[in-house]
Parts: C-alpha cells; structure tokens; sequence
C-alpha cells in the first residue's frame, strides 16, 4: 500500500520513531504508524523524538499488540486518502469495502483478549491518546457489561456491595423504570 | 478474576482511571446505566456526579409542575430549582410562566411581551436566551398562539421554537419559527384545506392545536402535533406540513367513541394513545382484561408509528376497568388524562382527577403503580431530562452581537451563562 502512495508518504514512511516500554524494550516504527497515537504525535511535532520515546506506563506485550493495531490502521488511513483524492469509480469502492471489511475481520480478532489485556489495552490507548483503539476497546467492556444485573457486574468484576438495603432499595424505587 | 492493580478506581473498583470509565459507560444502553447504579456506593456515586453527566445518556428526572418538582419515584431534592430563581432575578425579567420542555431545555412565556416573548434555558447550567418580541406571535396580541420547543443535543446544540397562529379563517394559520442558529423569526403561512386535500381522510374538520398536555411530541426529527380529534401533523422545524395522518384506531377513526389521549416519544418512537368503546376486534396478544361481557367496555389502547410503513402498530390495550378498578366516575365519563410516557422504558404516567393521583402504568409489566397525589389539576405538566450540554455558547453570541452587519442581532436580545455573570 505504501509503496502506491505520494512522494510525502513515502519520505514519512521513511522517517522511523524508536518506542520504549517500561521494560525498556525497543520499537522501530514508521511515524506514520506511531502518529496514530496523539500523544506521540504531539512529541514528535516539538521534536521530543530524537533518542527513543520512553512510555513508563506500557509494557512490551501491550505496546506489541498496540502497535500492531497503529500499523493496520495506518495503512487503512493511508489507503483512504489515496482513494478518496482522485478515484471515486465503482471498482475502487468496492476495493474500499473489501479493505473495510478485513479491518473489520482485524479488530474482531484483535479483541480476543483476556479481560486484564483489555484493560490494559484501554489504559494504554487513553495514555497514548489513540482514539480509535480508545472507541474499540471500550466498546468491547460495554458490550459485556450490556443486559447484565448488577449482581452479575459485581460478580464478573470482584465489586463488593457496600450499600445498605436501604441505600439500595432507594436506588431501586428511584431507577424503578429501569428495571421493568 | 482479580486485579491487584494500584491503578484500580477507587470508585467503581475496575482497574480504569475516569476518563475511560465514562467512555465505557457512555456506551451502555441508559437503562443499563441507571440499574448499575446499584452494584456499589461507588458505581451509583460515579453515574451520578454531574462532572460525568455531559457524556452520560441521562434519563427522566420527573415533572416540573406548578412551580413544583415531581419525582414520580420518590428522591427528596429537586435536581434543579423548580421555582428558578436564577432567571426570576435576572434584571429585566418580569414574570414568567412555564410552556414546555425538550430534551433538557425549558420553554417559558413571558410578560410584559412586548420587551422579551420566550425565554429558554437550561436549569441544569442556568444558561438562558431572551428571546426579544419583536416582529413575532408576541405582536399578535388577539390571536391564540401556541408555541413548541425544539432541540436535539445529539443533532445540535442549537434550539428552534415553532410557533401556530389561528387566523380568523379557521382553515389559515401564520408559522413563525425562530432558530438559535441564525437568531432569527421566519413566518409562513399554512393552508390547512389545501394541505389535507390528499389526505383521503380528511373530512372537514378544522384544525387547531391543542394546549393539552401530551399534544405534541418531537421524535425523530418531527414535531408531531394533535390537529382535532381526528388527525396528527407531521411538521418539521421549518414550520412546514410533512404530511397529516388520521389517529389509530380499533374500531373506526371518527368513531364519536374515540377519544385521543396523548402522543409522545419513548425510546426514540412515537407512541399515540386512544381511548374507545371495545367492539370486539382487538387481537387476543394485545389485549389485557378485554372481555366482552365487561360493562365497561372502554379500552385504552398504545400504538407505535411504524417509520418505514408510516402505519400504526397495537402495541397493547387495556380496559379502563382493568387500569382504574371498578370506580363509578371512570365509566360514566373520562375522568383522567394521560400527562406523560417514559423516555426510556415503557411507563405512562396517568393522572386520575377525582382521586387527584399519579399513577403509572407498565406497557410490558402491566403493573400499576400510584405514585402520590397531585394538589393542582396537571395543566402544563412538563418533563424534565437533565442535559449538561451547552445550548448556546456565548461566545458564538458574542459573535452574534457585534453582528458583521448581520441583521439578526437584534432578535435575540440577550443570552446568558450564570456561572459567568
């Protein structure tokens, strides 16, 4: 995909960004991936870059699997671009469709995580200020947390009740439409 | 599975800071939301602090009536002041009264009319926007006039009010309609002979709208409006007529039996309720307490509009014995009104005159609930959802007022933010 694009994606594409983890393991990726990230993007726009970029929150196994996300959607963002500035005929739609669909298939699969991953996927997301894993990955937690009781909340999360019945019988009858 | 992560929230125990938590729960269904308020203190403490509350799906908070606030489910306090004395002190506002509300915003008229006609706000930020009289319904101080509110937060963050004059000729009607946006009234005039001519059950009746509570409903874009006993129109915030369709009915529409109670919108559909004598034909699934021996034989019924076929579905009916017991003033007349459907389950609140109580009525559970007593008749009896959003900033006011030669800054005499005053 890459290689179709501009002259400017290719020299961005050239441009490499080090990353490193808190268990001081190093990532080589092209900005264009590492951009997806605000926060990253904001360092390298105030030239913060030169010499790694230390992440102190994410480890090496959750920052792998954040950049493999970055790297796929990078290359649909690129793809998108180059389609929608001068080809709008059928075939190219239906080429995008196609795409979408596999980045679909990507992130179905990506999400097939345990429930400590996602969670640490959600903070990295939000410390990186990467949005649509951000989207993605909350969606998945509502998703599991969608037509359950509060019994079954507490139980799936460890949450103890520390409300008196009284608290929660109050609770109860106020939000009584929500339980109908 | 445990988490002995130092990161856990204090408040809802999930290993999540806040920021993600509310992108988490801004994404479950808001009766979802409202239950989980019982798993922990925690939980309900979160879902409640109004930080959190602009990406928090909010629900019915209760009823503004009579200078009061109705919680039908109990709850001592208010969420807002219901006698607004934040607008009542503001200086150049006289009295007011309340017309309606949409979505989190409050309607109200005021006098003396011919400095400021409306007044809209927001009493969960105590924004406002006097709306000047100039050039409006205000002028016409002989006609019977009634205006609507419109705003979608999830659209826009701007409001449209829709105005209906009567005319002397009983088939006109002036629209003015003023947006937020361009800070100005349009008028138009409506036909309503020439607009109910394609309608094929049009049978001459002459349209008027109704002050009742549960005459108007916004869903989905449209104001829907009781014209007659007969009809609803379909109006968009132009002020132009989309189309007009007759009520629904099990028996017959202009049955003299058929009485229409109210429309309204829950969980995105508009609901429309009738009254009329039972002849036999309701399906067996929808009915409750139908009998043909009943000697009360009045049955009311709950339809939803159904968008791609524009046709009204049965949802449920009921007897009016069955919904009121076997009280004497229920048969003899209509002795209560329907005032207000849940925007987010399937409860309608009823009000029964001669016993001066609330009740609701579970569409699903088939349950009813009394819920308190009212001590004045509920005229304007209005809802109330909490919305945290910004209806209009004042620096696009700002904006509006210095005007780039615009004509429409007059019109909008002033707009306030309280917390900035």
């Amino acid at each position: 995909m890459a290689s179709a694009g501009s002259g400017d994606e290719k020299a961005a594409a050239a441009a490499m960004i080090t990353l490193i983890s808190s268990d001081n393991e190093k990532f080589e990726v092209t900005e264009a991936t590492a951009t997806l990230s605000q926060t990253i993007r904001h360092m390298i726009e105030d030239g913060c870059t030169d010499g790694g970029v230390p992440l102190p929150n994410v480890t090496s196994k959750i920052l792998a699997r954040v950049i493999e996300y970055c790297k796929k959607h990078a290359t649909a963002a690129a793809g998108e671009e180059g389609s929608s500035s001068s080809f709008s005929d059928a075939a190219f739609l239906e080429v995008d469709r196609a795409f979408l669909e596999e980045l679909e298939e990507f992130d179905d699969a990506f999400l097939e995580v345990d429930r400590a991953t996602l969670f640490d996927l959600i903070l990295a997301a939000n410390y990186l200020d990467i949005k649509g894993l951000l989207n993605l990955t909350c969606q998945k937690v509502a998703d599991s947390v969608k037509g359950k009781t509060p019994e079954q909340i507490r139980e799936m999360y460890n949450i103890v009740n520390d409300l008196t019945p009284e608290e929660e019988a109050e609770i109860r009858r106020e939000t009584q439409w929500a339980f109908e | 599975m445990d988490y002995p992560d130092p990161k856990r929230s204090a408040a809802t125990d999930l290993p999540l800071p806040d920021d993600p938590l509310v992108e988490i729960l801004s994404r479950i269904p808001v009766k979802d939301l409202h239950r989980s308020k019982c798993i922990s203190k925690g939980w309900r403490d979160f879902i409640a602090d109004p930080v959190h509350g602009k990406k928090l799906p909010q629900s019915l908070q209760g009823f503004f009536h009579a200078w009061d606030f109705i919680n039908p489910f109990g709850g001592s306090t208010p969420p807002v002041d219901p006698s607004f004395r934040f607008l009542k002190k503001l200086p150049g506002i006289g009295k007011i009264w309340l017309r309606g509300s949409c979505n989190g915003l409050l309607l109200f008229r005021h006098a003396p009319s011919h400095t400021i006609s409306y007044i809209v706000c927001n009493p969960a930020t105590e924004q406002w926007a006097a709306l000047s009289s100039e050039h409006t319904p205000a002028d016409e101080h002989n006609r019977t006039s009634r205006t609507y509110l419109v705003f979608d937060p999830a659209v826009s963050s701007h409001f449209q009010l829709v105005t209906f004059c009567e005319e002397e000729d009983p088939n006109l009607a002036t629209v003015h309609t003023y947006s937020s946006k361009t800070g100005v009234w349009r008028h138009s005039q409506i036909d309503w002979a020439e607009e109910v001519k394609g309608a094929d059950h049009w049978k001459g009746f002459d349209p008027h709208t109704s002050a009742r509570v549960g005459a108007a409903a916004f869903c989905n874009g449209g104001l829907y409006l009781m014209l007659n006993r007969y009809q609803i129109a379909e109006v968009d915030v132009e002020g132009k007529i989309r189309r007009i369709m007759p009520f629904p009915s099990l028996v017959h529409w202009h049955s003299p039996s058929h009485h229409p109670c109210f429309i309204g919108q829950s969980q995105g559909r508009l609901y429309c309720i009738t009254e009329e004598l039972w002849a036999g034909n309701i399906p067996s699934e929808v009915a409750i307490g139908v009998y043909g021996r009943d000697l009360d034989r009045r049955v009311l019924s709950f339809w939803v509009l159904d968008y791609d076929t524009q046709k009204w579905v049965p949802k449920h009916s009921v007897s009016c014995m069955c919904l009121f017991g076997s009280k004497s003033s229920y048969e003899a007349r209509r002795d209560y009104d329907v005032v207000g459907i849940h925007p987010d389950s399937d409860l309608v609140f009823i009000f029964l005159y001669m016993e001066r109580q609330l009740i609701s009525y579970g569409l699903d559970s088939k349950e009813v609930h009394a819920l308190g007593t009212l001590d004045q008749d509920p005229l304007w009896f209005t809802p109330y959802v909490h919305c945290f959003l910004d209806f209009l900033s004042v620096a696009e006011h700002d904006k509006k007022l210095k005007g780039d030669g615009k004509p429409s800054a007059k019109y909008v005499s002033r707009v306030g933010d309280h917390s900035g005053q």
